[in-house]
């Protein structure tokens, strides 16, 4: 090509020209694209929108660790203990309670841990409002165990139908916490 | 030192002149000349061979050679035109002159002009016309032999050129100058040192032209080889034809100065310059002086070669262009380079000012968001110094060393992606924590059986307070994972008495119970049951009386 073939200073500065404005304009399209995204975090509304949602974040954080720290079941504890804790609770003091536990798969990679709760001695029987408490406290203290489960009856086997029986049960119940598989 | 090649190319033979210098002061440093083969399978192959071996010999510079072109290829006319401007002419003239060249088509030829005389606005024109062909074939023939000209004349203006630096051509007198060829010769009339007529004899010193051909045609057959023909006499035709036909130029000539001479150069042709014509002065053309150097062999030989290399050197008076079509690519190049090289310079001065300018507000841009990513992170932890509490109040030691590590100013990580970062190490915390508070959104947790069973309890309350006095005896409230289109639920099956006046203030009761319930939006489905009198007929008993409720409902509710 004669371009090349007669190549002198002119054509040599507007070949490196060329090229370098070939270069330089590569380069400003990439810091263009980085300076666009910039330019959209560094919107005032967008970086505020930012910066709140980091504290609404951090705020979420810290309320979640206080939610934690008064969690009942912690993470490290096992639900057999929780349970015996929360029975020997005051207004509760229903005494031994017997535990089986099982375990169910729920879906893949969520398994429900069952435990089933009755008295260790199956001819006690207990007022209404011990065993409510227990329910309760069972479920307020950890966000993570939920009653699936209840069986009350009365105590007196022999209570006719037009007899009004004195507040005494006996209970059966079963508690779940579903969790992912370990 | 430059370096220049001028080559004559002949219609039987070819001279080259190597030139070493510059355009005023310049010496012949190598001169070859040979006979170009007309017969045989490939001519133009042996010629090309020939003219390069000669170009080898005398080292040429084969990038910077000129040609000059037999001048029996060209038919001269002189042309008057109504504009002075030499682009305007260049524009039109080839259609101006079409009728004066009716031998030729006009679309298969090289107009070239030289502008005689320019007065106002009209101008006299020496125009040249060469068929492309012919001017093709001589450049391919030279491209073969490996230097291709740069540009190509006709003898004549080589011929003048030749004269012209050897300062032969003196303002106050006029001049014949006339190179023989193999079979035209060129006459150029030249008045006070300036060009004036040209004109083409088709006769040589080997006699009258058979074709037009000035070099071999690749795969021509050789042309018929003419008859034998005595030397001396034949030597004796060309000598009186170019005599008379001399005579009659030199008779026609119209120069405002006197004729000093007649410059003869070119092939030998005795008797040629042994009387003057016309009692004008004949000599030959001495183009070389001692300065410049001679060629080696006859000097009147190289004379239109010398002016050939002299125009290349940049000496010409007349540059003659019959690569003019071919090269206005390259000759545009020339003349673009200028005003490209400033176009070329100014874009990249532009294209470096916009990225400055894009670097400028990249880092205004970052220091605005470093502003943010710092005070976001003051705000963020707790400081026990400053007495600060933290939107983090429980800061991970995770989170505190990534936080720790954006102030040091060695990181690069862009502010707004340490903002982005810090919201994701939040973020995931934040998932973990709820996971292990049994808060992941993920996972759908069971519903509550004593939240159902509270709801259908609470139901009945309300009923209590209307008077009605319900007993529970036995109840059963299980959690009931869904299938199908039905939901996750709770399933409450209660044994119940409920004691009034009589049963059927009872069953009244109850059946208010079984609406109140049916009027909750957690109520699904309800399991009726037989009831039955009590004994001594104050109420009635319902055994395995079941409902159904739906704890999401209640949440919703509630919230």
């Amino acid at each position: 090509m004669s371009f090349f073939k007669d190549m002198n200073l002119a054509r040599g500065v507007i070949l490196g020209s060329v090229a370098g404005s070939l270069v330089l304009a590569w380069m400003c399209w990439q810091k263009s694209d980085e300076v666009a995204v910039l330019r959209t975090k560094a919107d005032k509304q967008e970086i505020e929108k930012t910066v709140r949602t980091l504290m609404q974040t951090g705020h979420k954080h810290t309320q979640l660790k206080k939610a934690g720290q008064s969690e009942g079941l912690g993470a490290q504890d096992d639900l057999e203990s929780y349970v015996r804790r929360q029975a020997a609770f005051r207004n509760v003091e229903i005494g031994d309670v017997n535990l089986v536990p099982g375990n169910e798969q729920r879906t893949k990679g969520i398994v429900d841990k069952v435990y089933r709760i009755k008295s260790s001695d199956k001819d006690r029987s207990f007022d209404r409002m011990r065993l409510t408490n227990f329910f309760y406290k069972l479920e307020a203290d950890s966000g993570r165990v939920k009653i699936t489960e209840i069986k009350m009856e009365a105590a007196d086997k022999r209570l006719k139908d037009h007899e009004t029986p004195n507040d005494q049960w006996t209970f059966e119940a079963e508690i779940t916490s579903r969790q992912r598989a370990q | 030192m430059a370096r220049t090649c001028g080559i004559r190319i002949g219609t039987k033979r070819f001279e080259l002149v190597v030139l070493e210098g510059g355009p005023k002061k310049h010496k012949v440093v190598a001169s070859a000349s040979g006979e170009l083969p007309r017969e045989g399978d490939d001519p133009m192959g042996a010629a090309a061979k020939i003219i390069a071996d000669a170009l080898k010999a005398t080292k040429a510079p084969v990038d910077d050679v000129m040609v000059a072109l037999d001048t029996g290829l060209g038919a001269f006319r002189t042309h008057k035109v109504q504009l002075s401007d030499r682009a305007k002419i260049e524009e039109t003239l080839k259609f101006d002159v079409e009728g004066e060249f009716p031998h030729l088509t006009i679309d298969d030829a090289i107009v070239d002009f030289e502008m005689l005389d320019s007065a106002g606005e009209s101008s006299l024109l020496l125009v040249t016309a060469v068929k492309k062909d012919d001017i093709k074939r001589n450049i391919d023939l030279l491209a073969k032999a490996g230097a291709e000209p740069m540009e190509a004349e006709l003898e004549a203006t080589a011929m003048y050129n030749a004269a012209h630096a050897a300062g032969l051509l003196v303002a106050d007198k006029a001049q014949v100058l006339v190179h023989v060829g193999e079979h035209a010769t060129c006459v150029v009339v030249v008045d006070g040192g300036k060009l004036r007529e040209v004109r083409a004899i088709p006769f040589g010193a080997h006699g009258a032209a058979s074709s037009s051909t000035a070099a071999p045609v690749e795969g021509e057959a050789a042309a018929a080889a003419p008859a034998p023909v005595d030397e001396t006499k034949r030597a004796q035709q060309a000598a009186q034809r170019i005599r008379r036909e001399l005579a009659r130029t030199v008779a026609g000539a119209r120069t405002a100065n006197a004729v000093e001479a007649v410059l003869i150069c070119g092939l030998e042709v005795p008797g040629l310059l042994d009387e003057p014509i016309l009692d004008f002065d004949t000599r030959r053309l001495e183009a070389f002086t001692d300065e410049t150097g001679r060629p080696d062999g006859s000097a009147g030989e190289f004379v239109v070669a010398y002016g050939a290399a002299v125009r290349q050197m940049g000496g010409a008076a007349i540059t003659a262009s019959l690569r003019r079509e071919e090269l206005r690519y390259s000759g545009t190049w020339e003349r673009l380079e200028l005003p490209l090289m400033v176009l070329a310079l100014l874009l990249l001065l532009g294209t470096g000012v916009w990225y400055r300018f894009l670097g400028r507000e990249q880092e205004q841009l970052s220091g605005e968001l470093a502003f943010w990513r710092d005070s976001a992170r003051n705000f963020l932890v707790p400081e026990a110094k400053s007495g600060r509490a933290g939107y983090v109040a429980y800061p991970s030691p995770d989170f505190v060393k990534l936080l720790d590590g954006f102030k040091n100013p060695e990181n690069e990580t862009p502010p707004a992606d340490q903002l982005a970062s810090m919201q994701r190490m939040l973020q995931a915390e934040v998932l973990k924590l709820e996971k292990d508070l049994g808060q992941d959104a993920e996972i759908q947790q069971p519903q509550s059986a004593l939240t159902g069973l509270s709801a259908v309890l609470g139901v009945m309350d309300s009923e209590i307070a209307k008077g009605t006095r319900p007993s529970v005896r036995k109840l059963t409230s299980t959690y009931t994972v869904g299938r199908g289109a039905k939901g996750d639920h709770v399933h409450i099956v209660m044994d119940l008495t409920f004691f009034a006046e009589d049963s059927v203030t009872a069953s009244q009761q109850f059946e208010s119970f079984k609406r109140a319930l049916r009027s909750e939006a957690w109520f699904r489905e309800m399991e009726d049951k037989q009831s039955k009198s009590i004994e001594g007929g104050k109420g009635i008993s319902i055994q395995g009386f079941a409902v159904d409720v739906d704890c999401s409902k209640i949440q919703t509710v509630k919230s």
